[in-house]
């Protein structure tokens, strides 16, 4: 299995590689697309601090990537284009396409149809805002040329294999660290970053807003019986924690599964190099060992409770299925 | 304009009545809410007992929920060829362009991609225009989209009736709008699932539930907020009852009543 870093800095991309990581992703975003469409990001991240900000810098760190034989894919997954975004959008792929990244990660069945008509050689993974929740769906995207399927957070281990089982010749890559969305990513219509840091109740994900919570109910079912501490917990709990989704390493190694997501496009390089350092060493673990699951998973969390310094907790744990 | 009415739960066909010309039924958002054999069968009778269209709505599916899927389809063709099927998983339109041909595919409002986050409306009129734009428009706007829905036997999408408001039209498809709820966000990690055991408070992840979301609905107040946000089950809304101007302009040739959370 490879393991998939995120990077934003050119600086940082040797230091990833370095640390372990086998494919990288990125998203650039430019100062005449930002002005135009502030927060309708380009790539689901409307901030400066997780894109680069030039195809140059793109280009340096595409260089630096493929001396050390390793590919960099690019985010254009955003949930829609309008037709009014297509000349920009066509221009822009040309470019990244000139400098040879290795792989564009889409979201759009709109866009996903038009790189299908420009005929284009590289590679095209669809991204997790492509909702798919089944081999079906898979074999949707493969007849429109997709060459890789990131499956969305919400499967479970199990529902993860059924696909892997009934789908050919297609590469699947899974989530394993960082950011739990509550919410369907795919089919999540909140919009992120309408403002800066500076005036919080539009910055914050709309998921981790306060919230006055109330609740109707009928006769039967007192409302005293909720538990509202439950009604909280996204709020209570970051989704930008350290979620992890490890322990299932064991099963996604047996099941064939071709790459590991790690998010975390923005996070500061000693954050990337720790999670792609914690993947890394239990990768090199389950292959030199050949532990048994149960083995395995105590190797995990030890290893967890260490880099991050906390409990192994359900609402953090990507498939907690492992965990009740 | 035709005007159809939306229920989940077969009780609610006491909403029906004479200005409805169709019968929307099924659920958008959640495997384990696709209605049983016998409620489609009855409600398959009763649209014929009443000469009323027909339009089945299916959620996002894992495998094991396709398997359950494809037998009310069977059961459907069969008794009523020709109605419509809601597809919000482009895996379901694969199966009913594969295997159903007398189905006819509509594309659900989870796969036309609108922001619907309210707490939009509270910056749209500061937003540089081609932003505002932005949000008001949609990839149905992008006629090799529309062109591939129509090759596709899909003629038809559903719309929700979002706040910022629509502007853009539609290249050979017509459309639907709900009213009066919209949808906002759905998760398969439902806080409505066990949501009155508070051992399992922290219990977040896909485990088996007892249709709480029939019981319980949730209201979320925030500042930022022009409008409650209703979580009911695993998916929030927003109530919007006012209708948009120029639906015509936009190709809006059905109304889809809501007269509960079709949850």
């Amino acid at each position: 299995m490879k393991i998939l870093s995120p990077v934003d800095k050119v600086e940082e991309v040797e230091k990833v590689i370095d640390a372990g990581a086998d494919e990288l992703y990125c998203g650039v975003l430019t100062s005449d697309w930002h002005s135009k469409y502030i927060a309708g990001s380009i790539n689901r991240r409307p901030g400066g601090r997780a894109n680069f900000t030039t195809i140059d810098d793109l280009k340096e760190c595409i260089s630096i990537a493929h001396y050390r034989s390793i590919p960099i894919f690019l985010t254009l997954n955003e949930h829609y284009y309008t037709e009014k975004q297509y000349p920009f959008l066509i221009d822009f792929v040309q470019k990244v396409l000139d400098i040879n990244v290795d792989a564009l990660i889409v979201a759009d069945l709109a866009l996903l149809l038009t790189l299908r008509k420009m005929r284009i050689d590289t590679k095209i993974i669809i991204s997790t805002g492509g909702h798919i929740f089944n081999s079906e769906a898979v074999q949707f995207y493969q007849d429109l040329g997709a060459s890789r399927i990131i499956l969305p957070r919400h499967l479970t281990i199990e529902e993860i294999k059924n696909i892997r089982d009934n789908v050919e010749e297609i590469e699947l890559e899974v989530f394993i660290l960082n950011s739990r969305c509550p919410n369907i990513d795919g089919f999540c219509t909140f919009q992120h970053g309408l403002a800066d840091e500076s005036f919080e109740l539009l910055h914050k994900n709309a998921c981790m807003l306060h919230y006055d919570i109330s609740a109707t109910t009928d006769i039967n079912y007192p409302l005293d019986q909720i538990s509202w501490e439950r009604q909280y917990i996204w709020e209570m709990i970051h989704v930008d924690d350290y979620p992890c989704g490890a322990c299932a390493l064991y099963e996604f190694n047996e099941m064939g599964i071709t790459s590991l997501k790690i998010v975390g496009r923005g996070n500061p390089t000693p954050r990337k190099i720790a999670d792609v350092v914690f993947i890394r060493t239990l990768l090199d673990f389950l292959e030199a060992e050949k532990p048994t699951k149960d083995q395995f998973r105590k190797v995990v969390r030890k290893l967890y409770n260490n880099i991050y310094k906390r409990p192994c907790r359900v609402p953090m744990c990507y498939y907690p299925e492992v965990l009740v | 304009m035709e005007r159809a009415i939306f229920i989940s739960n077969p009780n609610n066909l006491k909403y029906f009545g004479d200005d409805f010309s169709r019968l929307y039924f099924g659920n958008e958002f959640c495997e384990s809410l696709i209605p049983s054999f016998t409620e489609v069968k009855n409600i398959l009778d009763f649209t014929l007992e009443n000469n009323v269209d027909f339009t089945f709505v299916t959620p996002y599916i894992t495998n094991a929920g396709l398997k359950n899927l494809e037998m009310l389809l069977e059961k459907i063709v069969l008794v009523k060829p020709g109605s419509e099927v809601v597809f919000n998983d482009y895996g379901v339109l694969r199966i009913l362009n594969k295997r159903y041909s007398r189905l006819v595919p509509v594309m659900g409002r989870l796969l036309n991609r609108m922001k619907r986050g309210p707490r939009l409306m509270m910056v749209i009129d500061k937003l540089p225009q081609t932003t505002a734009e932005y949000f008001r428009s949609s990839n149905l706007s992008v006629p090799i989209l529309c062109r591939f829905l129509n090759e596709n036997r899909v003629r038809r999408v559903e719309l929700d009736n979002v706040l910022q408001g629509i502007d853009f039209i539609l290249d050979d498809l017509e459309a639907s709008l709900y009213v009066p709820f919209a949808y906002v966000t759905t998760t398969r990690f439902c806080l409505a699932n066990s949501c009155d055991i508070p051992e399992k408070s922290e219990m977040i992840g896909i485990f088996p539930c007892k249709k709480e979301c029939k019981t319980y609905t949730f209201y979320l107040r925030n500042e930022i907020m022009p409008v409650i946000l209703i979580r009911k089950g695993n998916s929030i809304f927003f109530r919007n009852d006012s209708l948009p101007e120029n639906m015509e302009k936009i190709g809006i040739t059905r109304i889809v009543i809501e007269p509960e959370i079709p949850m």
